[in-house]
């Protein structure tokens, strides 16, 4: 024991200090860095002892000073997993609900401008047509309406699909895919999953047992995060530090190595883009994990753009809408040209101004499949002709049938009777019911939608502020922090210049 | 319950607390800028739905009205032309009672003769009325003149029989028709003067006419034709009091339809449009809120930190 290691351990004491307001400099420093955990310095006291004087009596033991026993890093693995969880889902529900307002806009039919509007022009028309069955202009003006229908359902037949296009992709369309949002999502998810594991090597290459580089930990834990964004993703930890990461038990990342990609394949009309897994040496180990991708923004896109009709999704719209474009031509057309009860639909001839057999459909398909909201077009001689359009309905086989009955309306009431009563073609609605109906689920799904996503949010900004708490940096805290180092170091170079003079009276004894 | 907080998190926690207000406050500013509570479907769904149906179903009541109002038009022209027709037949009648004293000459007769086959004239050119480029008392066969002048003598009718499918009707209400037409044949009848058959007052007229004009004259025949034309006289009257009465239902019907689209109307307004002064105390909640927590927000963000007290 002597002065001399007192001035050692004021030397070391002011290194440990120099160290720990490092860290406290670092903390400040990365207040705002996203993904920061703070950091912790943790002093002890050396157990090397030191005993003063020679004597047994006086024997006693003092410390050496102090140490730095560890950086410590402020993560909360628990809370980490389950932010990440509630992440998915708040990226899923933000998604579709941007999705789903989407549809909502196009599908809007309160501004008036829709295909209610559409049909109203329609039936007012055939009530004009009604009361002037032989009347060209009326006609013309029933031919017109029923081209604006047809539009209309072309027009939002094609805003929904494009929207599609946009998140999916178009198998009939080459290059559509790789312009689409699933594919650029999924492109973006590779990428992290490539830093992930690099950030893995990295982080066992550099650490030592105990001794975990933080930064790089950050780095990692933010790119899982972002990962998250888009994926459910579970993580193990390794002991080396590198952690093991799998969507959904597919597992993607093995330690330092990435095992599985994921891979975009364009696929039916249905299902338009698939995503695969493929593992290291390129072979596809899972053909198909649209089912696994139950939260994260890929996992709402692949729903969005799906079939099932449970949820708001664009395909059932689009389903709904087509079914709603081949019920209504059909039950036009049927009009137009059946015999109905023995009762033959008539059109007027131009030349002779006499009933005819209607044998011309209103309604078509421009592309020779069935009908439905795309193809959906009136029949080009209809246009030309307007007197081809059926207004008359008469039995042909009445003794009193006169081809001259051209102001027979009979045919038009039943098109007006269309509007009041039911058809089989739409599960025994009126067109214009079976669409307040569509938009009123329409309307429906999207506030569930946006419910759902207003309470994951709340739900996202606890957990957020909870991570936070237990990982974050608060600037109150590093000011306390930062002045009980500077006090510290302050001592500790008092106790060194006490010892330094001590030391000089010391040599001054001689003299 | 969170024991430690951290800058990152107060900061955005005060961003939330603002974004939410601003969202808010815009929300309300655009229902007011519109005047509509429901802006998009899931505002709320179900009046959107509600909204739909009662568009649907004033444009239907529109439609009806319209029908009524053509409707109405057409019936008043058919209207005089069976007051015209009425008059004829008075004439005749008249005429026919002269006629029937035997003593007026054969002269007197004649020149009788010509008025009637005058009156003969001017029923049939009524029969063929025209509206809106439709004969009205052709049935269905709106573009063929109904009577028309045989090649020998009489007058034959082409619109649709009373038998057949005469009926044109118009929609007044959700599956209720109403004919607005009566078939030329019931109402003038016709006559073939070859074969010397017919139906109707032109049977009888054609036929006091041909009495009026034989020598000797047909007294027989032209005391008969008296009940015929008051027959005919009655049941035109009966026709034209029935279409008085379908006007008057119009009328009726026009004053409900107008009835029921006025509720709807404030069906719709409830649903639809905005309660302004609760949207203007919303909006003036909304702002103080709003200001409250920039407030708050600038306080905390700028000045709660230690180090202002070092």
């Amino acid at each position: 024991m002597s002065l001399t290691s007192s001035m050692n351990i004021a030397q070391q004491a002011l290194l440990v200090n120099e160290a720990a307001l490092n860290v406290v400099s670092n903390n400040i420093s990365n207040v705002n860095t996203i993904g920061y955990s703070r950091q912790r310095v943790c002093l002890s006291a050396n157990v090397n002892h030191t005993s003063f004087g020679g004597s047994a009596y006086l024997q006693a033991y003092s410390g050496t000073g102090v140490n730095i026993d560890r950086v410590e890093r402020y993560t909360d693995a628990y809370l980490q997993s389950y932010y990440r969880q509630q992440n998915s889902l708040y990226n899923y529900l933000n998604q579709a609900a941007n999705i789903a307002s989407n549809v909502e806009d196009i599908m809007n039919e309160l501004n008036g401008t829709g295909l209610q509007a559409a049909f109203t022009s329609f039936f007012e028309a055939a009530q004009t047509l009604n009361l002037n069955p032989s009347d060209i202009s009326a006609r013309q003006n029933y031919a017109q309406q029923v081209q604006t229908v047809a539009m209309k359902f072309n027009e939002l037949g094609s805003s929904l699909k494009d929207a599609r296009t946009a998140l999916v992709g178009d198998v009939n369309e080459f290059g559509s895919l790789q312009s689409s949002k699933i594919y650029s999502l999924t492109t973006l998810a590779n990428e992290k999953l490539q830093e992930i594991a690099k950030a893995n090597a990295d982080i066992v290459k550099i650490s030592s047992p105990g001794m975990l580089p933080s930064g790089l930990l950050d780095t990692r834990d933010q790119l899982i995060e972002e990962l998250s964004q888009l994926v459910p993703v579970s993580i193990v930890e390794n002991s080396n530090g590198s952690v093991n990461l799998s969507i959904n038990g597919i597992e993607m990342i093995k330690g330092s190595q990435q095992t599985g990609t994921l891979d975009v394949v364009a696929g039916s009309q249905s299902e338009p883009a698939i995503i695969r897994v493929k593992d290291l040496q390129g072979e596809v180990v899972y053909s198909n994990i649209n089912s696994y991708l139950n939260s994260g923004s890929i996992g709402a896109v692949i729903d969005m753009a799906s079939e099932e009709g449970d949820v708001l999704t664009i395909k059932s719209t689009m389903k709904n809408l087509d079914k709603l474009a081949k019920g209504f031509s059909d039950i036009i057309n049927r009009i137009q040209t059946q015999v109905i009860d023995g009762k033959t639909s008539l059109a007027i001839d131009k030349d002779t101004m006499l009933l005819t057999d209607a044998t011309e459909n209103i309604f078509e398909s421009s592309d020779g499949e069935e009908i439905n909201a795309l193809n959906i077009r009136v029949n080009s001689d209809i246009l030309e002709d307007p007197y081809l359009i059926a207004a008359a309905r008469l039995d042909k086989t009445d003794p009193n049938y006169s081809a001259g009955a051209i102001g027979n309306n009979s045919n038009m009431l039943m098109v007006l009777d269309v509007r009041t009563n039911g058809s089989s073609e739409l599960d025994n609605f009126s067109p214009e019911s079976f669409l307040s109906q569509m938009v009123g689920d329409i309307g429906l799904k999207t506030a569930s939608i946006n419910s759902s996503l207003k309470s994951q949010s709340a739900v996202l900004s606890q957990v957020s502020s909870q991570l936070s708490s237990a990982t974050g940096v608060n600037i109150n805290e590093e000011v306390i922090d930062l002045t009980k180092y500077q006090a510290a170091y302050q001592a500790s170079a008092r106790v060194y210049s006490v010892c330094n003079d001590l030391l000089d009276v010391l040599l001054n004894l001689g003299r | 319950m969170i024991l430690r907080t951290t800058n990152q998190a107060t900061n955005n926690a005060n961003l939330n607390y603002i974004f939410s207000n601003q969202i808010k406050y815009n929300e309300i500013s655009q229902q007011i800028a519109s005047q509509k509570k429901i802006l998009v479907p899931s505002d709320n769904a179900i009046d959107s739905m509600n909204i739909l149906n009662i568009n649907r179903q004033m444009s239907k009541l529109n439609g009806y009205l319209n029908n009524m109002s053509m409707a109405q038009n057409e019936l008043s022209v058919l209207d005089n032309s069976l007051a015209s027709i009425t008059s004829s037949l008075q004439k005749a009648n008249d005429l026919a009672v002269q006629a029937a004293s035997e003593t007026n000459g054969t002269n007197n007769l004649q020149s009788m003769k010509v008025e009637i086959d005058q009156i003969i004239e001017n029923v049939i050119s009524l029969g063929n009325t025209k509206y809106n480029g439709q004969y009205i008392f052709a049935g269905t066969n709106t573009g063929t003149t109904p009577f028309q002048a045989v090649s020998t003598g009489g007058v034959e009718y082409t619109g649709t029989p009373q038998d057949g499918p005469y009926q044109r009707n118009i929609e007044i209400s959700d599956g209720v028709l109403a004919p607005i037409n009566v078939p030329g044949d019931r109402l003038l009848g016709s006559y073939d003067a070859a074969t010397e058959t017919g139906t109707g007052v032109l049977k009888t007229l054609y036929q006091l006419s041909d009495a009026m004009g034989a020598v000797p004259p047909d007294f027989d025949t032209i005391r008969a034709s008296l009940d015929e034309i008051q027959g005919g006289i009655t049941s035109t009257t009966n026709i034209r009091t029935n279409f008085a009465a379908m006007t008057a239902r119009f009328k009726m019907t026009e004053t409900s339809v107008n009835n029921s689209l006025l509720q709807l109307t404030s069906y719709k307004s409830q649903m639809q449009d905005l309660d302004l002064a609760a949207a203007a105390t919303n909006l003036a909640n909304t702002e103080l809120a709003l200001n409250a927590s920039m407030a708050v927000a600038s306080n905390v963000i700028q000045q709660l930190s230690l180090l202002d007290y070092m």
